[in-house]
């Protein structure tokens, strides 16, 4: 699949499988116009990563996949470590040649918002491979992805929308001053679930044990009409706010996906940070 | 999905592909999937209820990448057309469209332009409707009490897992609607299903799930312009009926 268009969470967790599915129908289509019904059949096993040569370009570029995951990052160590990251993991695969890759040539590059990747070679296929995680600006939603060989551009991916929990809002208290056995009500974006809100965790950043998790509330939360009520635990000073929503895959908006076989993208599904201060 | 689930799907969607659709020449072939599923979060109100998903391809393009007109739109029966853009040689484009609430067919068209290139109908797209409230008759049920809805012709006996109460009544400005789930504890799929109202009050739409999920998946009952058309639903999600819980 070459990047898809962005893909609504329809029924909790299933949307994977409607994706591969929607694969290997189209992909079997693809083959089967020239071929045995018997030959897609047996490539089904291999998808979404491809079912043959038939679906590769017939060029010598290399055949390259990415993918790009949003995350909150739930190892910090300090409130300095707060914040979202992009994982982004770039492979290649032969194009035949007893699965093995030709060499790249030594210029290549693969460049993540402006931010050199660090790759290396399958000791086995001799394979481009390559993983890295990249922090993201407080506000940040976009990922752009970029492969370079001798200066120019052979591939690229852009992906939008990958933080739409930034979109949260306190409504209320509406100058964030908390106390307490308090709440306080979160309007939730329209782009993530927001029934059922997991893993609430309040990030004292002035004081306090620091947790990767951060405070539980005491109580659990509450969605109703108007949003979610949280209760408050107690802390001092100054503190962000996050929580998640259920189902936990939200896809991220790819809009550019050249020179790529596949793009993929997962946004964060986490709602926040929104920041509050509690008071005695 | 086991193996055997796998290849007995497999040969019914090779039969339905086969049934039904012809490719029109000079226009590229192209093949229509469709699957619907109810939206299970929605962002607004008027997207509750079952989603149609459209996914349109060109299988010859994954190699021959050739150009596609920049005015293909597809639409579902009175829903606003919306724009087919396959940037670089993408072969397939995935459309979705929100907010189905009646047991209706669906007519899925492909457009360049206002020129009709290809269209499928599926008769009985939703078969969740098949739902029926049994008690209270007229969908009102207090806060606590039994609300019991029927599936005339369950296929399996299959435990159901949950009921879900989408809730209707406008939200707030700016805040996305919301459910509640209910467990039905012993519930079976043959059997009336008996589901406790929740606290919250107002109206809402039922929906029940059972397990395991699964999909059905069959061919068009007309269509034209395809080279092939299949749609999967789900099985053993039903509803909505309409419901309001009260005080």
């Amino acid at each position: 699949m070459h990047g898809r268009a962005p893909v609504n969470p329809i029924l909790l967790g299933r949307i994977r499988h409607d994706t591969v599915l929607v694969s290997a129908v189209m992909a079997m289509r693809r083959i089967q116009l020239g071929k045995t019904v018997s030959i897609p059949l047996a490539c089904l096993a291999t998808l979404p990563l491809g079912c043959s040569d038939d679906a590769l370009p017939a060029d010598t570029s290399p055949v390259l996949y990415v993918s790009a995951t949003c995350s909150w990052n739930r190892a910090a160590t300090s409130v300095a470590e707060l914040g979202r990251s992009t994982h982004v993991v770039i492979d290649q695969t032969s194009r035949g040649n007893g699965g093995n890759c030709a060499p790249l040539p030594a210029s290549t590059r693969v460049i993540v918002n402006g931010e050199p990747l660090g790759w290396g070679y399958d000791a086995e296929t001799q394979c481009l491979k390559g993983d890295q995680t990249f922090a993201m600006a407080a506000d940040g939603q976009s990922v752009a992805i970029e492969v370079e060989q001798d200066g120019s551009v052979i591939a690229q991916m852009q992906a939008n929308a990958m933080a739409p929990g930034t979109k949260a809002r306190l409504a209320a208290p509406s100058d964030g001053i908390v106390h307490p056995g308090g709440e306080i009500l979160v309007v939730p974006p329209t782009e993530l679930p927001s029934s059922y809100i997991t893993i609430p965790g309040f990030y004292p950043l002035e004081s306090g044990t620091f947790d990767a998790y951060g405070l539980n509330p005491p109580a659990a939360s509450t969605r109703l009409a108007d949003g979610i009520h949280v209760p408050v635990p107690t802390f001092v000073g100054r503190a962000a706010f996050v929580a998640v929503g259920t189902p936990p895959y939200v896809p991220g908006l790819v809009t550019t996906c050249d020179g790529f076989i596949e793009c993929n993208a997962t946004a964060d599904n986490m709602l926040g940070p929104l920041y509050v201060t509690e008071e005695p | 999905m086991n193996s055997v689930r796998t290849w007995v799907t497999l040969a019914a969607l090779l039969g339905a592909s086969a049934v039904g659709c012809s490719s029109p020449d000079p226009d590229p072939k192209v093949a229509l999937y469709t699957s619907v599923g109810w939206n299970d979060d929605p962002g607004t109100l008027d997207a509750i209820g079952y989603q149609v998903q459209v996914d349109i391809g060109w299988p010859d393009r994954a190699t021959d990448c050739f150009a596609l007109s920049p005015d293909l739109n597809v639409t579902v029966n009175d829903r606003a057309p919306k724009a087919i853009v396959a940037e670089g040689c993408r072969w397939d484009v995935l459309t979705t469209f929100d907010g189905f609430l009646k047991d209706e067919p669906i007519t899925i068209q492909l457009k360049d332009g206002a020129r009709l290139l290809a269209e499928a109908t599926y008769n009985r797209p939703f078969p969740g409707f098949d739902m029926q409230l049994v008690s209270p008759a007229d969908g009102t049920v207090r806060s606590g009490e039994k609300v019991a809805v029927a599936l005339p012709e369950p296929t399996f006996e299959r435990p159901v897992i949950g009921a879900m109460f989408y809730w209707r009544d406008p939200p707030p400005e700016g805040v996305p609607p919301f459910h509640s789930i209910v467990h039905t504890p012993g519930a079976r799929a043959s059997q009336p299903i008996e589901v406790t109202a929740p606290t919250l009050t107002g109206r809402a739409w039922l929906v029940v799930t059972a397990w395991p999920y699964s999909k059905s998946m069959f061919g068009a009952d007309a269509s034209s312009g395809f080279e092939s058309c299949v749609i999967t639903n789900p099985e053993l999600l039903s509803g909505p009926v309409a419901v309001e819980v009260v005080p």
